[in-house]
């Protein structure tokens, strides 16, 4: 993975691509490319998605009827694959995302400081 | 087919994502080689991405396994010498062994084909001169009278006869036997009816009883057979039935006859105690006798015949063996051993194939280092050698048993 920019970043957790794929597909049908530069771009290049693993994780998602994929044009002109969100995939995502909410939340919670504390 | 329509389709995909990176890049104001270097780098191992598409897939599994197969075939037969010696060795250590197998099972493991084998045990007379010894005919009706540990006892005595009334004579291996001979074994007839009680007396009609085989050779298995007549040493008798085909003695039996009907022709020697045939008496034990009391009753009758008839039964005693002993008796240490020699073999046949293959896997270090640096995993690698290893010990196993089946085939 690369390393030669400035800010920091972060690889992603095991899993959350998945998560991350269906959020990015929530705002329109994508072709792989854009996925993965949405995600970037989203998370201000924070998040380091090596391009090749989203391949298994979008078979992973077509295989269980999350998305579907059609032929489509890239905004370079080229032929590409445009990925859609389906009524499974919105009802997977929604509650994917409570999950995370209260994993992320909990976990925050642990690392907080504690007040009084000294450091 | 539809997966290799899949696997294209994949491909192209990831062409075309390399493509958009690189008009990215090429944007970015990258000269046209860095773009591509740069798109490359940031997709990552593309082999490795298509593989772990695929095991999503499913199935994959089996296209790896057909892809190691066709490899570890085509690496074999580019050594030919390694292949030979390897598959040699582990064939003969397999066909010594299952030929070997083949025989102990049958003789040692296999159930015998009577009912509830372990209970019916072969009797003999025993002398400290001797051992094993025939049983007197008279000694057989003293036993049958006084003992109680068995439910049924029967008699049965070798004969050969020349069996005519047919199309051509021939000479036939029979057995004389107690009329409930086949009843305390638990045989019943393929077709027809066992022998009579009665048919062993004086003055009955001469009965005989076919083997399977027999009656196929000469009746072609015609069921009319039975009732019809057959001259055994130019005497008629009358079929009254026909053995099943599992029905295994000694010597290829191929007629029973009522052991009564063959004494009264031959009697002159048979009825002296004295006079000792190729008689054999089987029992069967009563329930809930063992074989220690059964033993120990037949002693107590042989001890008393002893005093009784000093002349004929001095230091006669009674031995009382299971039938599979009887029949495999003196040559079960032998055939263990032989057992054991070719299990040796194998296991030498084995290290020695290990070496070759540790020798030949040393040379192939360069191979395997290039395999991991382009991508494969540990796993991966394994499967691939064990897949080589499991060509050959199929190819070693079929030909082993081609081996056996040579072997064994008399």
């Amino acid at each position: 993975m690369s390393t030669r920019t400035n800010r920091p970043r972060v690889e992603l957790l095991q899993g959350t691509l998945d998560l991350l794929i269906l959020r990015t597909l929530l705002q329109g049908p994508a072709h792989g490319h854009a996925i993965v530069k949405a995600i970037e771009f989203r998370s201000d290049d924070v998040l380091q998605v090596e391009q090749g693993s989203l391949y298994p994780a979008l078979h992973r998602l077509l295989k269980r009827k999350w998305i579907t994929a059609d032929e489509g044009t890239s905004e370079n002109n080229r032929r590409a694959k445009y990925y859609r969100l389906t009524v499974k995939g919105r009802r997977q995502l929604q509650q994917e995302t409570s999950k995370w909410d209260t994993l992320a939340g909990a976990i925050a919670r642990v690392l907080r400081p504690v007040t009084g504390e000294s450091e | 087919m539809k997966r290799d329509q899949r696997m294209a389709d994949l491909k192209q995909d990831i062409q075309d994502h390399l493509q958009e990176e690189i008009d990215d890049n090429l944007a970015r104001g990258l000269s046209a080689e860095e773009a591509r270097r740069a798109a490359l780098i940031k997709f990552g191992n593309v082999t490795r991405v298509t593989e772990s598409t695929r095991e999503v897939w499913g199935f994959a599994w089996l296209d790896r396994f057909l892809g190691d197969l066709q490899y570890a075939m085509r690496l074999l037969w580019k050594t030919p010498g390694f292949t030979v010696v390897a598959v040699l060795s582990l064939a003969l250590g397999i066909g010594g062994n299952t030929a070997v197998f083949s025989v102990v099972y049958s003789a040692l493991l296999q159930p015998l084909p009577f009912r509830d084998a372990s209970r019916v045990m072969i009797l003999n007379e025993y002398t400290p001169r001797v051992g094993n010894v025939s049983v007197a005919y008279p000694d057989f009706f003293d036993w049958h009278a006084q003992s109680h540990s068995f439910s049924a006892m029967a008699a049965l005595q070798p004969v050969a006869f020349n069996l005519s009334g047919l199309t051509e004579p021939e000479s036939v291996n029979g057995l004389a036997v107690s009329p409930n001979f086949l009843a305390l074994l638990g045989i019943r007839p393929a077709i027809g009816r066992d022998f009579d009680v009665h048919e062993e007396n004086p003055g009955a009609t001469a009965v005989v009883v076919l083997s399977y085989s027999l009656w196929h050779r000469r009746f072609g298995g015609d069921v009319r057979a039975v009732g019809n007549a057959v001259m055994l040493d130019g005497r008629p008798f009358t079929i009254v039935g026909v053995l099943p085909p599992e029905f295994l003695a000694p010597g290829k039996t191929d007629v029973l006859i009522p052991l009564g009907v063959w004494t009264a022709a031959n009697s002159a020697e048979l009825h002296e105690r004295s006079d000792r045939g190729d008689m054999i008496v089987v029992g069967r034990l009563a329930d809930g006798v063992s074989r220690t009391q059964a033993t120990s009753e037949m002693q107590g009758i042989a001890a008393r015949l002893a005093t009784e008839y000093p002349a004929s039964n001095d230091q006669v005693d009674v031995v009382v063996q299971p039938i599979r002993d009887t029949l495999v008796g003196q040559v079960r240490p032998a055939l263990l051993l032989m057992l054991g020699a070719v299990i040796l073999v194998l296991l030498i046949a084995c290290a020695n194939v290990a070496n070759l293959l540790l020798v030949r896997g040393a040379g192939r270090a360069d191979e395997m280092a290039l395999r991991i640096a382009l991508g494969a995993s540990r796993s991966r690698v394994v499967a691939q050698i064990l897949t080589e290893s499991l060509v050959l010990s199929s190819l070693g196993g079929l030909i082993g048993l081609g081996i056996a089946f040579a072997l064994s085939d008399d």
